[in-house]
């Protein structure tokens, strides 16, 4: 079965190499010789969705922040089981036939607003980094980063919430959330504030980051390979800017 | 009863003559009866359904919540402030029993809550009004409410019960809605944490705009008396 699906996401990765280059995720050169991919929403229009990322639960919009667009996970409205409007043919754009698992699986997984990444299909190695800023929330206060998201809507994060102060990787699997790892520390923020939110994968070997300094670490079951975005949780309402992918070199 | 617990929530608010003249009187933005915060609020304290399933624990809430005898008890805060440090209204004699009741239930994950769905609107609204005098209850009842979800709990009542509980514990408040007296008299919010957002939080949470509520904390309390010539439990 895991075969299986590592085949159909091959397939899918090579099906759409055509869509690697949107036009408003921006390569430069990075340290090593790799090319770090920054995904930004700077010719978006504040109040629309995002056109660099695709929501697939929860309603993502570009917001205004101090003259930046920044890209906000609203929570405001937020609703038990209900994924973004539009996701039988948002799913049907990026995972084609396979979509129909995919909707199953965000479906179970709607209390958790996610976003996937245009033009990043397979992340396996390297860094992903995002700044972030919670503004509110009254259930959960919640920022993460989105990775390994399989064609069946299988992915894993690393997030942090605010209403815990801490940083944890949690796997969806089937419908279902299980905890995996919480890093020891617990860091308060304070809502409002920009912090940075990194994780660092090399073949099995997780890492995760805040602000700079290494909280998180965890050996995976496999190897790391999938779409990569921007998660959240219930209604929180979190402004995520400079969505960074920095594959290693090769 | 149904619509005067509502009424606790929304009358004071704007569906009042009296609030009308207490808005005109001290130049209070005018209410907006189609804002979010007014019919998310609103919505949530309709009981007109009789969807709940305990109605003798929810009788039994409200009567050791003393919402039978004062309806309109913590008006205020659902109009989004709260005056830190004001005497809460006299506990029934059952309150003392409905608190040990609801913090034993807290500590049993087994026990069922009392939600929306469990005890209605207005026992929801009485368990939050019990959590208001004693801060161990405050603590679960803020744990479960947030768990409970949106359609189960108040987004509102959850919002003041987090900052109250904050400033209890020397933290910065993040709604607004604890108020204090400034050395020249005039109420202010206790010290919150990213004012500039304040206002999208409490959108959120189905509260009115930070300076709608100061200016009614203000005003109505005042009115009210005057109108009335009864004294109100917020000064």
């Amino acid at each position: 079965m895991l075969n299986e699906n590592l085949r159909r996401w091959s397939l899918a990765v090579l099906a759409s190499v055509a869509l690697t280059t949107s036009a408003s995720a921006q390569a430069k050169p990075a340290s090593g010789g790799a090319r770090s991919i920054r995904v930004d929403v700077a010719r978006d229009k504040v109040g629309a969705e995002p056109s660099t990322f695709v929501p697939m639960v929860g309603n993502w919009v570009v917001a205004d922040e101090d003259g930046k667009k920044v890209v906000m996970a609203d929570g405001r409205e937020w609703k038990r089981g209900q994924p973004a409007g539009g996701l039988a043919d948002k799913a049907r754009a990026i995972y084609g036939a396979k979509h129909e698992e995919f909707i199953d699986n965000v479906k179970a997984f709607a209390y958790f607003p996610i976003a996937v990444a245009k033009g990043i299909d397979d992340f396996q190695n390297g860094e992903i980094s995002v700044r972030f800023m919670m503004v509110g929330g009254t259930l959960d206060r919640c920022a993460g980063i989105l990775f390994n998201v399989k064609p069946n809507g299988d992915y894993l994060t690393v997030r942090f919430n605010g209403t815990e102060d801490n940083v944890v990787l949690w796997t969806f699997n089937e419908g279902k959330r299980s905890f995996v790892k919480r890093a020891p520390e617990n860091v308060p923020l304070e809502l409002g504030t920009w912090h940075e939110l990194k994780i660092a994968v090399h073949g099995t070997q997780l890492q995760g980051f805040l602000d700079g300094k290494a909280l998180l670490d965890y050996t995976l079951k496999e190897p790391v390979s999938g779409k990569v975005g921007l998660w959240s949780k219930t209604d929180s309402m979190t402004e995520f800017a400079d969505f960074t992918v920095t594959p290693a070199a090769r | 009863m149904n619509t005067r617990l509502m009424a606790v929530a929304i009358a004071l608010a704007a569906a009042t003559p009296l609030a009308a003249q207490s808005a005109k009187a001290s130049r209070c933005p005018a209410i907006d009866t189609t804002a979010r915060w007014y019919v998310k609020q609103r919505a949530w304290a309709d009981d007109s359904r009789h969807a709940w399933s305990n109605d003798s624990l929810r009788t039994a809430l409200v009567h050791a919540a003393a919402l039978d005898a004062h309806p309109d008890a913590g008006a205020g805060a659902l109009l989004g402030y709260e005056i830190v440090g004001a005497a809460p209204n006299a506990p029934s004699s059952d309150a003392a029993s409905a608190i040990a009741m609801l913090r034993a239930l807290a500590q049993n994950r087994q026990a069922t809550w009392p939600t929306k769905s469990v005890v209605g609107a207005a026992g929801v609204r009485a368990v939050w009004t019990l959590a208001s005098q004693d801060t161990a209850l405050a603590r679960v009842a803020l744990h479960r409410m947030m768990e409970a979800g949106p359609e189960e709990s108040p987004p509102a009542a959850v919002a003041i019960l987090e900052d109250r509980l904050r400033i209890a514990s020397g933290r910065k408040q993040i709604y607004g809605t604890q108020l204090v007296k400034a050395a020249d008299g005039k109420l202010e919010p206790a010290p919150l944490e990213d004012a500039k957002h304040v206002d999208l939080r409490r959108d959120a949470a189905g509260l009115p705009p930070l300076a709608q509520s100061i200016c009614a904390a203000v005003v109505i309390p005042s009115e009210r008396q005057r109108v009335e010539g009864s004294t109100v439990r917020n000064p």
